[in-house]
């Protein structure tokens, strides 16, 4: 399943953004398209760490794609590249 | 680049980027708990978020560490041994949590391993790791 990132990404998403997150099949990967997005602050990481946790359950994976160079360096500070396949 | 303190107190940001910005995580995490304390019906799973902080806080003592070896912080044993203790508490924690039914008290649960993380975020974070950071400056 493919979800579209929200701009900016922060806590008002998250009552759209985690119910998604539950629809995702059983064992298939969710991929997070970061298109358009130049923002997310430090809620939205939480998100995806708690998104991060409810594929581990279904035995899913998680990536995020179409990041750009700021997206990038936050996730970098938050050490998410240990956590996340980011492209 | 940064990533905005919403949540970290001021006597808790120790002037490092990365570390401040990895502690202001943990808070967001801190704040899902506190919700699911005061409206559990509306909060996320209470699983979801304890597998989250125990996902984060791996990480997060994982770079502190690497931190101080490529620094040479003569108290490192010191530091990753205080790591290693709050580690096994969370996986206790948990444990304990697992052990629970549906019909269990979860908010008392979730009180409990709030009270524990707010202690924790203020001895760690405003003592131990305030030293480290202290040496990196
Ligand atoms: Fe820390």
């Amino acid at each position: 399943m493919i979800i579209q990132i929200p701009n900016p990404f922060n806590y008002h998403a998250r009552k759209d953004f985690l119910p998604q997150i539950q629809e995702n099949p059983e064992d298939s990967e969710l991929i997070l398209d970061f298109n358009g997005v130049s923002s997310l602050d430090s809620a939205a990481l939480g998100m995806l760490l708690m998104a991060r946790e409810q594929c581990k359950g279904i035995k899913g994976r998680i990536s995020l794609i179409n990041c750009n160079d700021t997206v990038k360096q936050i996730l970098t500070i938050a050490q998410f590249h240990m956590l996340f396949d980011i492209s | 680049m940064s990533i905005r303190l919403e949540l970290l107190p001021e006597e808790y940001r120790l002037g490092h980027l990365f570390i401040d910005s990895q502690h202001e995580i943990l808070f967001q995490l801190f704040r899902e708990l506190s919700e699911y304390c005061s409206n559990a019906e509306y909060a996320l799973d209470l699983e979801i978020i304890l597998g989250s902080l125990e996902t984060y806080v791996d990480s997060h003592f994982r770079y502190e560490e690497g931190l101080m070896e490529t620094s040479s912080y003569k108290d490192i044993d010191a530091h990753r041994e205080l790591h290693h203790v709050l580690e096994k508490q969370v996986v206790e924690k948990i444990k304990k949590f697992n052990a629970l039914s549906d019909r269990d008290d979860l908010v008392g649960f979730a009180r409990e391993m709030q009270e524990f993380l707010s202690k924790w975020l203020q001895d760690h974070i405003a003592e131990t790791d305030r030293k480290f950071c202290h040496t990196l400056q």
